[in-house]
């Protein structure tokens, strides 16, 4: 279950920032992905919220800034932590 | 990989002013001015903040400002209750940072004191974000829609090109050559006057002197269930004197007796080479549909003589849009729309309502 929950995030932030798969690792940061502005940070958000039936905190939907940092904070909101 | 020292939020100060205009620099937008900076701090909306009103967030890495976010205060009136109103205004961030910048549009959604929140002039980009903040779009219709005369053909044509991204000498050739053709078009589409009315008259007239007159004016219209911005005589002052030279207000009067005004400020589009005319505000009580449009007509005379090349309006509700419509004039739509969020239960239920809204440029930072 944790690796298809990496596994569906890091597919999602693929088809959002459209990067190569070899782009995106759990250590990414969006300092590293060229298309990861705030529009597209949202549409991440949106996205992600869609794919595993949650609504993060704003506060916390801001600051998630890597790949590493998405999948704790999908985790916990799916209850996996 | 790259990686940035750790950022910082914080509010912005006065003395932060170069380093946000270096930001703007770089990011090749056009910076404020230190006045306008100095005039946002003397709102006479302040009044009802408190002395802790943020005027806006920064991003701090290190010793450099790589994003902002200015929080301008305003102050509305719904049925003669005063709303304190915070306006989100020139959203910058350098992009090695871009996907920072929503810590300032939370902080700017978070901020504590204000009944609403307002983004008037929201793109693309903007609105995104004010939707993904539960914020809404205005619901008054054709905001999007910009009506326009044009007076100078020439200089209208030659922008058209430049915007199309002609080179500029052939931008000027082909405006010069197609413009005895389309200012037949334009002369043609305004010869459609309304009849003169006796007794109704338009001159431009300077605020100071007319204190009376919009005091007693506002003090009446701020009773009605529309979401009016602020129109007090301090705050049009406010708002005129931080560029006046820019402004131009017009009375209107029926045998003597002030009836309201119309204000307008004129707006150098460096990269077009166009100087056009800006409607901000119509507001009054004209009585009737044909003195409104007979006021117009007598606006757009008077506007010929001010040398430049278009007058334009965006906003207003379809009663004075339809009046617009009848001098013909041309359309073009615009990428922005307003958005706002209502803190309060109240406000939130009746904003659906479209006659709740009376948007133009004066409304938030439009004209700023």
């Amino acid at each position: 279950m944790d690796m298809d929950v990496q596994e569906k995030v890091i597919q999602v932030l693929i088809n959002i920032f459209q990067v190569s798969p070899d782009k995106i690792s759990a250590v990414t940061t969006s300092d590293n992905v060229e298309n990861w502005d705030s529009m597209n940070h949202i549409n991440m958000i949106l996205a992600l919220e869609q794919e595993f039936g949650i609504s993060y905190d704003e506060e916390q939907a801001v600051s998630m800034l890597s790949v590493g940092e998405i999948i704790e904070a999908t985790k916990g909101k799916l209850g996996l932590q | 990989m790259t990686t940035h020292p750790i950022l910082r939020e914080r509010e912005v100060q006065i003395n932060d002013y170069e380093k946000v205009k270096s930001l703007f620099r770089k990011i090749r937008m056009p910076s404020e001015s230190i006045e306008a900076w100095k005039s946002y701090r003397k709102s006479p909306a302040l009044k009802k903040a408190g002395k802790d009103f943020p005027f806006g967030w920064v991003l701090e890495s290190g010793n450099n400002i790589v994003g902002y976010l200015a929080n301008i205060p305003m102050m509305y009136s719904y049925q003669g209750s005063e709303v304190f109103v915070a306006v989100a205004r020139a959203y910058a961030v350098a992009p090695e940072y871009k996907g920072h910048g929503l810590k300032l549009a939370l902080k700017f959604f978070k901020q504590q004191e204000v009944s609403a929140l307002l983004n008037t002039t929201a793109n693309e980009y903007s609105a995104a974000v004010f939707k993904y903040f539960k914020a809404k779009p205005v619901p008054q219709a054709h905001y999007n829609e910009a009506l326009f005369l044009v007076f100078n053909s020439w200089q209208f044509l030659r922008a058209v090109f430049i915007k199309c991204k002609f080179p500029g000498s052939i931008a000027s050739g082909t405006a010069l050559f197609l413009a005895p053709l389309f200012k037949i078009i334009t002369i043609l589409k305004q010869k459609n006057t309304p009849s003169y009315l006796q007794d109704l008259f338009l001159k431009r007239v300077c605020i100071d002197n007319l204190v009376e007159e919009l005091d007693k004016l506002w003090v009446t219209k701020r009773e009605q269930r529309v979401f009016y911005t602020d129109r007090s005589v301090a705050m049009l002052q406010w708002r005129i004197n931080i560029a006046p030279s820019l402004y131009h207000m017009y009375g209107a009067y029926l045998k003597g007796q002030f009836l309201g005004y119309i204000l307008l400020k004129i707006e150098h589009v460096e990269h077009l080479k166009l100087k056009r005319c800006l409607i901000i505000d119509i507001f009054g009580d004209f009585k009737n549909d044909e003195n409104l449009e007979v006021l117009i007509s007598k606006l757009v005379r008077e506007v010929q003589n001010l040398s430049v090349d278009t007058l334009e309006i965006i906003g207003f509700p379809q009663a004075i849009r339809k009046i617009v419509k009848r001098l013909l004039p041309f359309k073009r739509i615009i990428p922005t729309w307003p958005y706002f969020k209502f803190m309060t239960q109240d406000l939130k239920t009746v904003c659906q309502n479209s006659d709740f809204w009376y948007v133009s440029l004066i409304d938030g930072d439009s004209s700023l």
